[in-house]
């Protein structure tokens, strides 16, 4: 009797079967893609790297022109272009910056981390006050409180980050001049990279010190960059939330005598965090996108600050590694997500 | 007769404006199933759900009494109905796709049940749960308990709630509609398997459905419920033998059959089920009576409910010999 047998996993068509290799396969095709497209993006901008950086020199000839072009290795074919490109992205030569001369490699090495601190401390705080946020509306789903949450969240995802972040400036470091609103450390600190991570250097080399300032620093650029996703995500975990919560198996749960916290716990947030978890992933890619912004306006040292600049001096080399480095870290942090939310739903681990 | 589990009299029970159970009164008894047919619409869900307290919250109201040993269900404390429930009151839903937690292995959410109810240990509950496996037949029941849900099919999936539902022998159990979603021979079985773990554990049981042929095969007695109110009840085989209510001689008739003389088309009820307020209930006599072929004057009053003995009674105007 074939209905009373378990029915049998169908079995993996494809080479991999683990869906966890699977999709950790996809990370390094996905970042060959990001390369592809940041190399023709950056071969589309207007301009020619090697026009523009004999452009300082006073009365540069063609053959000179061309000798800088040559040197910069963009006379050749597109493919072979990308050739050279390719071979010095494996070996971490990502060209040099026009403009302070400096290699690229070395000039993300030093913004990476800091757009990292930054990135991850949104996503944590935005994380955590969306989801509360979200639960605690739909708990109290159509009174006040639903509706205050509610209101905030839309304020808070409906602000540009550039307001935002003015509005914060303006408020915690002009009046009130509680929060330091420039850099990420005071200039009076000595502090010398060993990871280039503050919180983790501060613990290395036992420099205590670093970590209040760091936090400073860090509060304002985190909170205005946190302010638009924790409103996105508080809106998705409401929705989640309530939508998990008509499925028939939290009215099995209620059938057995669970109390209202476990049946909250085990069995609704459980199952909301899937779509939670994928939009804040989703999230984070915007984040990066108003890191650009917000380090800009707080004179953060990150990759963001970065890009701008180089965009500003058409420094060719370092656009294309900056922005290189938030793509693959885009790349990176979905990966992470969807391989968490296979570890939360089996339904996601059936080999196909 | 045996001693009553449980006697629901008068249940009303309203959402907002829309009144969707209005006066129902049955009787469950060990070991026995009781039958709830009925439309869709006519509110034996919702006198399900209400036994266990799964309608209340939000704009619901009840009123009236479930009668569950020296308790009243119907005004029973949130908290205290919460420790029946699953101990002694059970149920099993219609969506066998929908009624068990995704990312949970099976064994996990037998287990669970058990937990909350016996004080037993992690080991003792997972191997309780496989024992409940293999008492609802399903086949290899230690692979079984570390799959998850989506690795079973429909039939197998209601076999879980079922072991579910009967994991700590409950005194009362609600069969919502369990049937409706699966495919025929896996409907036998399963109501056959409900039929007998509930006879095997004194378990009473309330079978809602709409099918007349699962009310003929594996219930004792029968209620046919129309728009919120119990119409007829009696054995099974009285009431299918000699319906005298006019809406259970329609749902009679109008069952499909293969055998015998075929009539020319299928016989149906005119019209469909009304949404009844609080507004209209008080106003209109006999609910069934725009529908009925045997409607006269009287019929603007509402009826009353007649015993007939035995457990028998109905509620229509109508004598025996008056009807067609």
């Amino acid at each position: 009797m074939t209905a009373l047998e378990l029915t049998q996993p169908t079995r993996a068509s494809g080479l991999v079967r683990s869906p966890v290799l699977r999709r950790l396969l996809l990370v390094p095709v996905i970042s060959f893609v990001v390369v592809v497209v940041v190399f023709l993006a950056v071969r589309a901008l207007p301009g020619d790297a090697a026009q523009l950086l004999t452009a300082t020199m006073n009365g540069a000839t063609p053959q000179e022109i061309a000798q800088v072009r040559h040197n910069l290795g963009l006379d050749g074919s597109l493919l072979s272009q990308f050739w050279t490109y390719l071979d010095g992205l494996i070996h971490l030569r990502l060209g040099s910056s026009f403009y302070s001369g400096r290699p690229v490699a070395d000039l993300l090495g030093s913004a990476l981390p800091a757009t990292i601190e930054l990135a991850v401390a949104a996503a944590l705080v935005s994380t955590v006050v969306g989801v509360f946020g979200g639960i605690l509306a739909a708990r109290h789903r159509d009174t006040w409180i639903d509706t205050a949450i509610r209101t905030a969240a839309t304020v808070g995802f409906s602000l540009p980050w550039f307001a935002l972040a003015v509005l914060a400036i303006v408020v915690f470091g002009v009046w009130l001049e509680w929060l330091p609103i420039f850099g990420r450390l005071p200039n009076t600190v000595d502090y010398q990279p060993t990871t280039g991570f503050v919180l983790i250097d501060a613990f290395a080399q036992g420099r205590f010190d670093l970590i209040g300032p760091w936090l400073q620093h860090l509060a304002l650029p985190a909170l205005t960059l946190a302010a638009t996703s924790a409103g996105f995500v508080c809106r998705i975990t409401r929705e989640a939330y309530l939508a998990t919560s008509e499925e028939g198996f939290v009215r099995t749960a209620r059938m057995k005598g669970l109390p209202e916290r476990g049946i909250a716990f085990r069995h609704v947030l459980r199952n909301a965090s899937v779509p939670i978890l994928t939009v804040s992933g989703m999230q984070f890619g915007s984040l990066l996108g108003g890191a650009v912004i917000t380090e800009t306006v707080f004179s953060y040292p990150g990759v963001g600050s970065l890009l701008v600049e180089a965009v500003n001096r058409r420094d060719y080399f370092l656009v294309q590694g900056a922005a290189l480095a938030i793509g693959l870290m885009f790349t990176l942090v979905n990966a992470i997500v969807d391989l968490a939310v296979l570890a939360i739903d089996p339904r996601t681990r059936r080999a196909t | 007769m045996p001693p009553e589990t449980l006697r629901i009299s008068d249940l009303r029970v309203g959402f907002g404006e829309v009144l969707a159970v209005d006066g129902v009164d049955l009787a469950l008894t060990p070991g026995r199933v009781h039958a709830l047919v009925g439309e869709s619409g006519s509110g034996k869900s919702v006198t399900g759900l209400t036994v266990l307290g799964l309608s209340r919250g939000g704009n619901a109201h009840i009123e009236g009494t479930i009668a569950y040993g020296d308790r009243d269900l119907a005004t029973l404390p949130e908290p205290e109905l919460r420790r029946l429930r699953g101990r002694e009151l059970a149920m099993v839903f219609q969506d066998p796709m929908t009624s068990l937690n995704p990312l949970h292995r099976v064994g996990r959410q037998i287990a669970e049940m058990v937990r909350l109810h016996d004080r037993v240990n992690k080991r003792d509950a997972a191997r309780r749960a496989v024992e409940l496996l293999r008492e609802v037949e399903i086949p290899d029941p230690e692979r079984a308990a570390r799959a998850f849900p989506h690795e079973f099919s429909g039939g197998m999936r209601q076999r879980v709630m079922i072991a579910i539902a009967l994991a700590c022998r409950p005194k009362v159990l609600i069969a919502d509609e369990p049937t409706t979603a699966l495919d025929v021979t896996i409907q036998a079985q399963i109501l056959a398997l409900v039929r007998a773990l509930c006879q095997d554990h004194d378990t009473a049981v309330l079978l809602v459905t709409h099918d007349l042929g699962v009310v003929a095969q594996y219930a004792d007695e029968v209620s046919v419920m129309y728009v919120g109110e119990i119409v007829e009840t009696g054995t099974v085989s009285e009431v299918l033998a000699d319906p005298r209510h006019p809406y259970t001689n329609g749902l009679l008739g109008a069952i499909p059959r293969l055998r015998g003389k075929r009539k020319d088309r299928l016989a149906t009820i005119p019209g469909s089920v009304p949404v009844l307020t609080a507004a209209t209930a008080s106003t209109i006599g006999c609910r069934f009576a725009a529908r009925c072929a045997h409607v006269h004057d009287r019929c603007d009053d509402r009826p009353p409910v007649r015993d007939l003995g035995a457990g028998r009674s109905v509620r229509c105007w109508l004598e025996r010999g008056e009807d067609a």
